[in-house]
């Protein structure tokens, strides 16, 4: 079996070869002998030339996410969609003018209105998680050209709160 | 003793008090709000009780109808954790008023030690050094920048009612000294329900050294030697640890002595603290009084042996301290890291969601108090502080190895978590000497990065990508039908299912 991840930026290829006991894996010409032995559904205790090695793997949506020896890894799947690869590519300033919740909270504080002009790095609103303020900043100097949010509002990671423009 | 108590908190310090009630053959009343059905407080307690929505105000905060609970249960009193409304005297007051005996202080003691303006002068006037700084709070912004001129900058904006960081600033020029009050004073507004705010000198390079100290109901009071808690990120402690390696005994003879005075000045009853602030010259100013049980209480119980949950539930119900100050000893060395639901690489930035996989370190001396387990998912709502973990060692060296150790082989997936900064932190050679200030982290962990990773690992982790990969893709095959496809791809069939989600 052919296997193809990206880690790092980089796409590695795998092959892999059940053996009576445990499997033989090929990573970049390099041939592994591994005895595994699933302590959990995400726990595996490996073998591997006589030396011992735990490793987490939990499934996300396109990656799996793996704990070895303290050092945490995203091992993604190839994009091959172009649906997905493409799009985001070339929209970074785009991204930019979206100011967007760097993580699941409340708005406390909302301190512009759309038609403001804003500073880089000018607060733009405050969100609340878990008992803690984080200033919302303007990413670029511009003025405000849309707020999808008021105070009190529950915001998930990610969404967009404010859209900024930039004055020609 | 009691025959039943309420806990009102949740997480890891709920869990903490409701085993130490099961020891003591004391049943437990645990309360939720509906992001803590799940909550593990809720599991261990021998009842629990729905008390209110989601948001702290609606259910841990909601004075009333915890009281009622109580009342209700047949709940003979309520241990109230650490934050919440453990420092509350409205709380205490009302508890007095129902007839609840309150696990804490008596309310006159705490409303003079949460004032944190008054107690000072109290303890003052009995020979206890202060730093210098504001007598009251104002209501006016403007009034506040007069006072920081006097005292001089920088100068500290801390809440009067709290403690733990919140609401607290450094100010070091006079225009930042508005929007600094206005951000403090929203959240203590938010942390404590009082949004008034004070100012004092910010002494620079302290170390936060703070004593712990019993008070039973009849005048005897001892204390539990020091903590330091010098290793703080934003105010906030992080790695607590004793004894001090700047505290030798001749100081802490000095120290537990005016630790003493203070509580007795007060009036206090049950556990607390005294908290001091240690200049390079080992100059100690006394800062306030934490009228709680703390977060890092259990580096003083690894140490002195006594359990302190324990001994705030006989205080509690009447009986007087069995140990004297000379029956007192400390053995060895611990040390505490809080584990918390924080993006150490993105400016601790909180990170809720699901615990998908948890593999959590023990041996011995380790100790984890935890509050999560696999499967949990980490609110919004509350403090992100998961767990606590502990080691105790003959020295301080192997404490701090332990420690190292442990955090190695702390396994959380699913959120971020302080961990790997925590590894890199007890283990800087600044650290490990013992050469630490309230500065520490600022000074040498402000942007702080993931360490580069291992070839070894990366092979590892494809290995384990891999092996589970092919485990899935056995699994997701229906029996009796074979993989059609040549150039096997189990994403094409992974459809709208989601790990940990309800379908």
């Amino acid at each position: 079996m052919n296997f193809e991840f990206v880690v790092d930026g980089q796409t590695c290829l795998l092959s892999v070869e059940k053996l009576a006991k445990g499997w033989q894996i090929n990573i970049a010409g390099e041939k592994v002998v591994v005895d595994d032995w699933w302590v959990s559904e995400q726990e595996i205790s490996l073998i591997i030339d006589g030396r011992s090695y735990v490793v987490a793997v939990v499934p996300q949506e396109e990656s799996y996410l793996c704990w070895v020896q303290g050092e945490i890894w995203s091992i993604s799947k190839p994009q091959q969609d172009a649906e997905f690869g493409g799009v985001e590519q070339d929209s970074s300033l785009e991204d930019k003018l979206k100011i967007k919740a760097p993580m699941p909270g409340k708005v406390i504080k909302l301190n512009v209105q759309e038609g403001d002009p804003v500073r880089e790095n000018q607060t733009l609103a405050v969100v609340e998680a878990m008992k803690m303020e984080n200033e919302i900043k303007s990413t670029v100097a511009g003025l405000v050209k849309k707020v999808l949010i008021k105070v009190g509002d529950l915001v998930e990671n990610d969404k967009v709160l404010i859209e900024l423009g930039i004055e020609d | 003793m009691f025959r039943k108590v309420l806990v009102a908190n949740r997480g890891e310090i709920a869990l903490r008090v409701i085993r130490a009630c099961h020891e003591l053959g004391i049943a437990t009343v645990a309360v939720y709000s509906d992001a803590d059905r799940s909550a593990l407080h809720v599991q261990a307690a021998t009842e629990a009780v729905y008390i209110g929505a989601s948001p702290a105000l609606e259910s841990y905060l909601n004075m009333a109808r915890i009281i009622e609970v109580a009342q209700e249960t047949g709940a003979e009193a309520i241990h109230p954790g650490y934050g919440f409304l453990a420092e509350n005297p409205e709380f205490v007051r009302l508890c007095e008023e129902k007839g609840v005996v309150f696990i804490g202080p008596n309310s006159k003691a705490m409303a003079l030690v949460g004032d944190k303006i008054r107690s000072r002068e109290v303890v003052e006037k009995v020979g206890v050094p202060i730093i210098p700084g504001m007598k009251e709070s104002f209501d006016r912004l403007e009034d506040y920048l007069a006072a920081a001129q006097k005292i001089g900058y920088p100068v500290m904006i801390k809440a009067s009612a709290g403690g733990g960081g919140k609401g607290m600033r450094i100010v070091y020029r006079e225009e930042d000294l508005i929007p600094g009050l206005e951000a403090g004073r929203r959240e203590a507004k938010a942390a404590f329900g009082d949004e008034s705010v004070y100012l004092e000198k910010y002494i620079e390079e302290p170390r936060h050294v703070e004593f712990q100290v019993l008070a039973d109901n009849w005048g005897n009071v001892i204390h539990l030697f020091e903590r330091e808690c010098s290793i703080q990120r934003r105010h906030q402690k992080i790695i607590e640890e004793t004894p001090s390696v700047a505290v030798d005994d001749n100081l802490r003879l000095k120290m537990g002595e005016a630790a003493k005075k203070v509580m007795q000045t007060v009036g206090y009853n049950n556990a607390g603290t005294v908290e001091f602030l240690l200049d390079k010259d080992k100059n100690f100013y006394f800062l306030e009084v934490n009228a709680r049980l703390q977060v890092e209480h259990p580096v003083t119980e690894l140490t002195t042996g006594v359990d302190l949950v324990h001994q705030q539930l006989k205080i509690a119900a009447g009986e007087k301290l069995s140990l004297s100050q000379e029956q007192v000893s400390k053995r060895g060395h611990a040390l505490e890291c809080r584990i918390y639901a924080e993006d150490p690489a993105h400016n601790f930035l909180p990170s809720s969601g699901r615990i998908i996989c948890l593999r959590e370190p023990a041996g011995p001396g380790i100790r984890l108090d935890s509050g999560v387990y696999a499967g949990f998912e980490v609110p919004i709502y509350y403090d992100p502080i998961l767990a606590k973990l502990i080691t105790w060692g003959e020295s301080r060296e192997m404490a701090c190895f332990r420690m190292k150790k442990a955090l190695e082989n702390y396994v959380v997936l699913g959120i971020k978590t302080t961990i790997p900064f925590l590894a890199e932190v007890v283990e800087h050679p600044a650290f490990l000497e013992g050469k630490i200030s309230t500065h520490f982290i600022a000074r040498y962990f402000n942007d702080w990065q993931p360490p580069a990773k291992s070839e070894e690992g990366k092979r590892l982790a494809l290995i384990g990508a891999v092996l589970q990969e092919i485990e899935r893709g056995k699994k997701r095959q229906l029996p009796g039908e074979a993989v059609k496809d040549k150039s096997y791809s189990p994403w094409q069939s992974l459809s709208a299912w989601r790990l940990g989600r309800r379908s």
